[in-house]
């Protein structure tokens, strides 16, 4: 599969925005990574969407080696407002970023990319709403579907979740040739096989 | 650059008010993600506005009297509590024979085996649904179904699957069907 030996963090908290978080959490999974429920320090294990669907957080930021992920997924809601309050998740975030790992927003998942201090001089997308505190952070904001600049990948709300899982997967597989020999990572023709 | 396996596909979405959200989302983009065109297909006069079982907002395209079974390459019914709804009407039942009678993949979550039974579809074919769907079907049709105790069964056209934590393995299966 596509994302083999892949592990790739899905960042949660409470009032999460369901589909946002879902959508990408099974995509992954289909695509055969290792998925893991990175939560901040604080809260219960189980949190709820903004709809109700209940979630539970695997593990938390502060418990956690950001060398050990290739990835990070942040979904929206009202969630990203309190991962940036977590000074773990964003040494997270900012470690993963530096690194040149897949960093993606979605909707209001852009806070965590400000307060990460990773969107300053970036091409970037989020919800109308917060496009100002985008703008005013440093980001060169576009209303896109999917905005990739560099490893930061960003998208505006539910609606775009098709292109931004798409971007997602096609920044892993180009990921993993600068880390790995090529024959460890999936080639063109080995994901039309399927 | 990867290719999008369903580019060009129309594939049929077939529920209503009460779906079960993550089971019709999740095929939604995933299919929209290889390409495909969805239409949402319900038993009401369209479009209109209905709401899931968390109240996701869902647009339908077109009534089962309206759709043709011809102008799709596969049908999708996910659960909650539409099927319910949707299996006790006679356009509905007509435009999912179809796609069996034309040999096109039919995928069918959790509660969506309702509306199957219902038209008559499910004799001696190999399944799976959870104990109360299955007790659901017995209680009103003669139909043998073989139950198999996995997430998901592929039996020709039909692809079953009975729980949410399934979608992954269910939408490869869905669009392995459509030649992705």
């Amino acid at each position: 599969m596509e994302l083999e030996h892949q592990r790739i963090a899905i960042l949660m908290a409470d009032r999460y925005e369901e589909l946002e978080f879902w959508y990408p959490y099974y995509r992954m999974k289909e695509a055969g990574a290792e998925v893991v429920v990175l939560g901040p320090g604080f809260g219960p294990e189980e949190v709820h969407g903004k709809h109700g669907y209940p979630a539970r957080i695997e593990a938390r930021a502060r418990d956690v080696k950001p060398e050990d992920f290739d990835a990070v997924i942040i979904p929206g809601g009202y969630a990203p407002d309190l991962l940036r309050r977590d000074a773990d998740i964003l040494g997270f975030v900012r470690a993963l970023a530096e690194a040149g790992a897949p960093t993606a927003a979605i909707c209001h998942a852009g806070w965590v990319l400000i307060s990460a201090g990773v969107i300053r001089g970036k091409r970037a997308t989020s919800f109308y709403s917060i496009r100002d505190d985008m703008v005013n952070a440093g980001a060169d904001w576009r209303d896109e579907e999917v905005v990739v600049d560099g490893n930061i990948i960003t998208s505006r709300e539910a609606a775009d979740l098709p292109a931004f899982c798409r971007e997602i997967i096609r920044a892993l597989r180009r990921a993993c040739r600068q880390k790995l020999p090529e024959i460890f990572c999936p080639t063109i023709e080995s994901t039309k096989d399927q | 650059m990867e290719e999008m396996k369903l580019k060009g596909k129309k594939i049929a979405i077939l529920t209503s008010e009460m779906y079960e959200d993550l089971e019709l989302w999740y095929p939604y983009f995933r299919l929209q993600e290889e390409g495909a065109k969805i239409e949402i297909i319900s038993m009401l006069e369209s479009p209109l506005d209905i709401l899931g079982r968390h109240y996701y907002l869902l647009k339908t395209d077109k009534s089962a009297k309206e759709a043709r079974a011809e102008d799709y390459a596969a049908l999708i019914i996910p659960g909650g509590y539409a099927p319910d709804l949707l299996r006790r009407n006679e356009d509905v039942l007509q435009f999912v024979s179809k796609f069996f009678q034309q040999k096109k993949p039919v995928g069918a979550e959790c509660q969506g085996l309702l509306v199957l039974a219902a038209a008559n579809l499910l004799e001696a074919r190999k399944a799976t649904a959870k104990a109360n769907v299955q007790e659901e079907i017995k209680k009103y049709s003669r139909e043998k179904v073989q139950w198999q105790d996995r997430d998901v069964v592929v039996d020709g056209n039909l692809i079953t699957s009975r729980t949410k934590h399934a979608l992954p393995t269910f939408s490869r299966e869905l669009i392995k069907s459509l030649g992705g």
